[in-house]
């Protein structure tokens, strides 16, 4: 195991795409840590202050002001912290329920699978956001929660698809007959010998999911379905932004977007170095 | 092949069935209710429940589900709650907005990404390759909305050649009495050359943000699709015989390389519908997804309901579409599912 650890480490690092990717996963991760340290809170703004709002970048504000008041660099920063936790959360979510899904259907095969996969075309049948419109506005409370739960369901066909086509294929190979003949239990097989063999595949759709989250959830926060127009958070502030196009008020606009695609762009880059270690074919 | 065809739509019907069902449950899900908004103000309770009543609100469910299959399939979709107008209407002014963007951009997409993925699998790992990547790259990571907002910017100020927002008959060619929604179709087959422009200069800066999402996908599939048939023996024969390159890349190696890429371009028809959401709200394109998101926001019932049913018909039918033409490009396919 630890051979193999080092060995697509070798093989990422070799990767120019690989090596930015992480660079840019680590840079955002980095902000999302440092964030109590912008120089101003994600809602400051001083009682005192009674400028006309929103301000251009200055050696005080370096990205400018919004209409608010508060410091488009300190939001910025603050934004990456939800950015992140919203991609995570909703992969994590699409994991939690597609990959028992994707085993059982790919490990039990017959009726389970049949409804599970038809559960699964079913929901690939909706354009993506037609679906997570819907779910978002089941919700009463305008938070991060509502997106986090719509683009993690969105993201369950995918995961369940890879996860039944890695059991499907790891079900055949030989260790699996060899537990199965000393009478193990399939709940056991399935868990502690196929599913442990299936990792690789996992870990590559995970990757490019949290990049394709976080972009869908930046679009569904911009729509004004997820939290109130004065979080701190990426879609949000460009939703904010957006009044302002016709002004020329670039600084907000283009921080916001751009923290965005350098985060999505990190993900999928790592996402495919990592494809290209795991997968020797890929290379 | 007619069996085939008619296998597919055999399994869209229920599936459509299905989808409708799950549609319809979502809705009646969402929190709120738009008669209380409607008639807050007079606080009148028989108001409230007439309006409940004549939007189909009250009653045991599956009744109304049932009641509401039956009055779809004769094309009634109900009125919608805070416009003046059904939702049949409404939709049959906005969808076609809506396609014709799709469309627009899905074709922009396909002729760059297959020329550009062919020229980059002909020199990999030229300038023009590793150009080619990055724009792939871009396409699936900068946020459809933001780019938008960045072209806007850029090209559509005053004094500009593009116009931005909502078009309609009177802005596109005043005077002439158009009888579909399809503006720009229309346009350009009564032959009228100046509608057509002006819908070009509406149509051109969303259309060609909302290609980015499939450009990304067309360009690297073409690449690699193309890689694989360049090494063929086929080819390689049709080189030997001295043939030009020109006429091997175009006549020979492109024609099979394409069938792959021509799938993967109607699969992106669901990404390119939800990128269409996003792009009509920057451009105010007076689409469906505008339509959409505004009636989500105010729980118009009707109209949600309609708008997510024809999202989804028009994506199941395209995808029949799809499978399709991909029996006609392809006869391999047809003794296959035979």
């Amino acid at each position: 195991m630890r051979e193999r650890a080092a060995d697509i480490w070798k093989s990422i690092r070799r990767d120019r795409g690989a090596v930015i990717g992480l660079f840019l996963v680590l840079l955002v991760a980095g902000m999302a840590l440092a964030a109590p340290l912008a120089p101003y809170g994600p809602k400051y703004s001083d009682p005192d202050d009674m400028r006309d709002h929103p301000l251009p970048p200055s050696s005080e504000n370096w990205l400018g002001t919004d209409k608010d008041g508060f410091d488009v660099f300190s939001r910025l920063l603050w934004g990456s912290q939800l950015s992140l936790i919203t991609g995570l959360a909703a992969i994590a979510l699409a994991l939690a329920i597609g990959v028992p899904m994707g085993a059982l259907s790919g490990y039990a095969g017959g009726k389970v699978d049949s409804f599970f996969m038809r559960s699964v075309d079913i929901m690939l049948a909706f354009p993506s956001i037609v679906l997570a419109i819907a779910i978002a506005t089941l919700f009463k409370v305008q938070s991060v929660l509502p997106i986090i739960v719509a683009v993690g369901v969105v993201n369950i066909p995918t995961i369940a698809r890879q996860v039944r086509a890695s059991v499907l294929q790891a079900k055949t190979q030989e260790y699996v007959v060899a537990a199965r003949s000393m009478g193990f239990s399939p709940v056991r097989i399935l868990f502690r010998h196929v599913l442990p063999n299936c990792m690789a595949p996992i870990i590559v759709v995970a990757t490019l999911g949290i990049g394709w989250a976080i972009l869908s959830a930046a679009g569904l926060n911009f729509l004004g379905l997820g939290p109130p127009e004065d979080e701190a958070e990426w879609g949000v502030m460009l939703q904010a932004g957006f009044k302002y196009i016709d002004s020329g008020k670039q600084w907000l606009l283009v921080p916001a977007g751009a923290a965005i695609a350098v985060t999505v762009l990190g993900f999928n880059l790592l996402g495919d170095g990592l494809r290209k270690a795991l997968d020797p074919r890929a290379r | 092949m007619l069996v085939l065809i008619a296998r597919r739509l055999l399994i869209v019907l229920p599936m459509l069935l299905v989808m409708s069902f799950l549609v319809f449950t979502l809705v009646e899900l969402f929190p709120g209710d738009a008669c209380l908004v409607k008639h807050e103000k007079s606080g009148n309770q028989e108001v409230i429940d007439a309006c409940r009543v004549e939007h189909h609100l009250e009653g045991p469910f599956f009744e109304r589900y049932f009641a509401f299959l039956g009055r779809a399939s004769d094309g009634d979709f109900g009125d919608a709650m805070f416009k003046n107008e059904s939702v049949a209407e409404l939709i049959g002014s906005k969808l076609p907005a809506t396609i014709e963007l799709s469309l627009f951009a899905l074709l922009i997409a396909f002729v760059l990404g297959t020329w550009i993925g062919t020229r980059s699998a002909l020199k990999p790992g030229s300038w023009f390759d590793a150009l080619g990547q990055i724009v792939s790259m871009a396409g699936v990571s900068i946020p459809v909305f933001w780019l938008g907002m960045m072209v806007m910017s850029l090209f559509a100020g005053e004094g500009d050649w593009f116009e931005v927002g909502a078009w309609g008959p009177e802005k596109i060619g005043p005077g002439i009495d158009y009888s579909t929604a399809f503006l720009m179709t229309e346009s350009l087959v009564r032959l009228e050359f100046g509608a057509f422009l002006t819908a070009l200069k509406y149509i051109v800066l969303p259309a060609f943000t909302l290609a980015t999402i499939p450009l990304a996908t067309i360009t690297r599939m073409t690449r690699s699709s193309v890689l694989e048939e360049a090494s063929k023996d086929y080819v390689t024969t049709a080189r030997a015989k001295g043939l030009s390159e020109r006429r091997v890349i175009r006549h020979h190696v492109r024609r099979n390389a394409l069938i792959p890429v021509v799938t993967i371009t109607g699969l992106q028809l669901g990404v390119l519908l939800s990128g269409a959401v996003l792009t009509e709200r920057v451009f105010s394109w007076p689409g469906l997804g505008t339509e959409m998101v505004e009636a989500a926001g105010m729980r118009d019932y009707p109209v949600i309901m309609g708008c997510m049913l024809f999202f989804v018909i028009v994506f199941v039918v395209v995808n029949l579409i799809v499978d399709v033409l991909y029996l006609w490009i392809d006869p391999r396919m047809r003794t296959a599912a035979d």
